[in-house]
């Protein structure tokens, strides 16, 4: 497809003239994004943040209506275009420059990262020889002599000089990229004075201004050509566009692959047909003389779409039909009647047996090869969204798998309940594939355990991932753990920088002295716990963990206090997250806090030291599944001392 | 469906519904992006309906919040009633973050 000139007619904004004067001369306006496709600006940090910004057309000067001179790309490209660079020389830097535009088309999911690697070399060669050499007209041809060091010194010097001083290093550069049949085509333009390139290219081998540049520059690329009297330079590489979901049929892909049975008993019709399709571009085709012969051929040929006639000998369109849609190995293929029987009941029974679409015959060629076209692009649309999806559960169920390994082991906890005579119980469930939530236990001497329970704003993969950086967080701070309100209020300077301003946790972290029953704590916003005494006629105190959740307030705002309390041997420590207390019941009714402590109270005398097990029976009993929140709960029942 | 009032020129209400929530996220976060473009001096969350409240919803508070301060714009949380959400928003503390109107 021809490039249009008319693109960027379209995509220059009447009076971009007027208003990139007034934006450029106001003081106060060191740059300016006018749309979301141009960017102007007259520093060079300025090309930086537009490429920061996915925005792929930038003006970089402090005259810019000179540069619009420049807008248009060259005339062979072809495809689309995904970067136009318009600047005055001085605003350029071969390497960082490259740098920035090979990151940009990365990010934007058109290269892959060894393209991107070498497309940064082949860019940073070209561009360099367009400043140094084309622009600036400077060449290092000259003897170097003997302290070649100091040559390049005085040389990158003098570059700097010009660029800021001459008015050499206010010629504009331009710089456009087009993707196009998989390859990226670069071309960039100076208005130096060129140079002699069949000479070049006889001795690229050779010590000429041009040179090792461009020995480089062919060694990496596909394609390399100079034209406009050496003043452009275009060359072209393989894109390899970087695998972002979906890979989507394009209608390229559809007449390469798609396989199109005909069905008909008609010799004539089957010849038309397939020379219709045949002459469209389509490649893989078959063709049946009934429905018999068509069920027959299914199988082996594994067609995309089935044109079916509707009158045959032998099996008719309507029982084929039948037939396919009742066999799951081929109800998927879309089937399209093609058919004399134009009449309101004929059409409606073959939708009604599930065909896709219906063609009138005599067959008009394009509508045949129209409605053919669609169908097969919406079932490798299809294809694609399954084998996309497959994709994402696989990965979902790795991701669950490698946040639960973030939780304590079985053997760690078994080490702990040795060490220190407690019996921990614990149920972690998530709502979606990953959960928000978070806990830990870990032994911090003989005599201390520290316990934790984090629930991250939402649920699902940006929550996973933010309870997989609280997690390094808890290995990073492992130091401050002995003090509860040193170590929550490093985690919650670490969290104000990562996290976006609508994601928070709620937080409790205590340290528990497994002799005394002491129990020190911070809390952030969290459910309260509950201490449940062993002995029923003693209540169930709930301990509340208000404050500021983590990663909201920055240090020097954030503020949270040591608070205490206590348990009894035989007594059990009960978190949860809010899940518990916040679900909706059959009765339509939250437990709430109040609701939690009933429930705890009337399954106390249950049996078994582990509370969270009976209390979760009763839970469930009613409660509205599936949950819409991640339900966490842990248990640690305090054991009286045996010695 | 959060509902957007503007009760004189840059004095905007937007009106919650029973809960909110995940589901919410949407409609709120429109709401929101509604406001903040038609140069709004004050913004009330009127929380009369709110019956729940999870952190998703405190998150959308934040994220309403960030933004109106960047325009100089106040939030205030409006017709808040005993209850679930009362109790929410004083667990984390938002009372202190935001000018709490009580129902």
């Amino acid at each position: 497809m021809p490039f249009q000139r008319a693109l960027f007619a379209a995509s220059v904004p009447t009076g971009l003239q007027t208003e990139l004067t007034d934006s450029l001369t106001n003081p106060q306006s060191a740059c300016a994004a006018l749309t979301d496709d141009i960017f102007i600006g007259h520093r060079r940090q300025h090309l930086y943040r537009a490429l920061n910004d996915g925005i792929g057309t930038c003006l970089i000067s402090e005259t810019p209506e000179k540069l619009l001179t420049h807008l248009s790309p060259p005339a062979e490209a072809e495809g689309e275009l995904m970067l136009a660079i318009i600047a005055e020389t001085r605003f350029l830097r071969g390497r960082s420059t490259a740098e920035s535009i090979a990151h940009y088309l990365h990010d934007q999911a058109i290269v892959d990262v060894e393209v991107m690697q070498n497309y940064r070399l082949l860019l940073q060669e070209a561009l360099t020889n367009a400043i140094e050499h084309g622009s600036l007209g400077l060449s290092s041809e000259q003897d170097k002599g003997a302290d070649q060091e100091a040559w390049f010194e005085s040389y990158y010097t003098k570059v700097e000089d010009l660029l800021t001083n001459d008015p050499r290093g206010k010629r504009p550069i331009t710089l456009f990229c087009f993707l196009d049949n998989g390859s990226l085509h670069t071309w960039i333009t100076d208005q130096g004075d060129g140079f002699d390139v069949a000479q070049a290219y006889n001795t690229m081998d050779s010590a000429n201004p041009y040179g090792k540049g461009l020995s480089l520059i062919a060694a990496l690329s596909d394609a390399v050509k100079h034209n406009n009297g050496g003043r452009t330079c275009y060359f072209k590489i393989k894109a390899r566009a970087r695998q972002t979901g979906l890979a989507l049929p394009t209608r390229a892909n559809v007449k390469e692959k798609g396989r199109i049975l005909i069905v008909d008993d008609q010799k004539i019709n089957r010849d038309l047909a397939l020379h219709f399709l045949k002459s469209a571009g389509f490649t893989h085709l078959a063709t049946a003389e009934n429905g018999k012969e068509a069920l027959e051929v299914v199988g082996s040929f594994q067609p995309d779409l089935i044109l079916l006639d509707i009158m045959m000998p032998e099996m008719d369109g309507f029982e084929a039909c039948q037939e396919l849609k009742s066999n799951p190995a081929t109800a998927n293929i879309p089937v399209l009647f093609l058919s004399g029987l134009t009449d309101a009941k004929s059409r409606t029974q073959g939708y009604q047996l599930g065909a896709v679409d219906y063609v009138n015959k005599p067959i008009d060629r394009n509508e045949m090869v129209a409605r053919t076209e669609v169908h097969i692009m919406n079932g490798m649309m299809f294809q694609a969204m399954e084998t996309h999806s497959a994709r994402v559960a696989e990965d979902l169920t790795n991701a669950r798998q490698f946040q639960e390994n973030l939780l304590p082991d079985q053997p760690s906890l078994d080490a702990i309940e040795q060490q220190h005579n407690v019996c921990i119980d614990s149920k972690y469930q998530a709502t979606e594939e990953l959960a928000g939530d978070y806990w830990s236990l870990k032994s911090l001497d003989d005599d201390h355990i520290a316990f934790s329970l984090a629930d991250f704003t939402g649920h699902g993969m940006l929550a996973a991932l933010n309870t997989i950086h609280l997690h390094t967080l808890f290995l990073e701070l492992e130091s401050l753990m002995p003090d509860p309100v040193a170590f929550t209020k490093a985690l919650n300077q670490r969290l104000v920088k990562q996290l976006n301003v609508d994601q928070f946790a709620t937080f409790v972290y205590g340290i528990l002295n497994t002799k005394t029953g002491d129990i020190r704590y911070t809390a952030c916003g969290a459910p309260p716990f509950l201490i449940i005494p062993e002995d029923p006629k003693k209540t169930i105190t709930a301990h509340t963990c208000g404050g500021l959740p983590l990663g909201i307030t920055p240090a020097d705002v954030f503020s949270v206090q040591e608070q205490k309390a206590h348990i009894q041997p035989g007594d059990t420590l009960f978190l949860f997250s809010d899940a518990l207390v916040e679900t909706l019941h059959k009765d339509e009714q939250i437990w709430d806090d109040d609701g939690l402590l009933t429930a705890a109270n009337k399954v106390r005398g249950y049996e078994g030291k582990s509370q969270l097990q009976n209390i979760l029976k009763y839970f469930n009993r009613t409660a509205n599944y599936p949950l819409e929140d991640d339900l966490t709960l842990l248990n640690i029942h305090f054991q009286p001392t045996t010695n | 469906m959060s509902t957007v009032n503007e009760l004189e020129p840059g004095q905007f209400v937007i009106t919650l519904e029973k809960t909110f929530d995940f589901e919410s996220h949407k409609a709120f976060r429109e709401a929101v992006k509604d406001v903040m473009g038609k140069n709004p001096q004050s913004l009330k969350l009127d929380f009369g309906q709110v019956e729940y409240l999870d952190s998703s919803g405190l998150g959308m508070l934040m994220l309403a919040k960030h933004e109106a301060d960047a325009r100089g714009c106040n939030v205030t949380i409006s017709n808040l009633k005993d209850g679930h959400a009362r109790k929410v928003i004083e667990l984390v503390r938002f009372d202190q973050m935001f000018t709490v109107e009580y129902a």
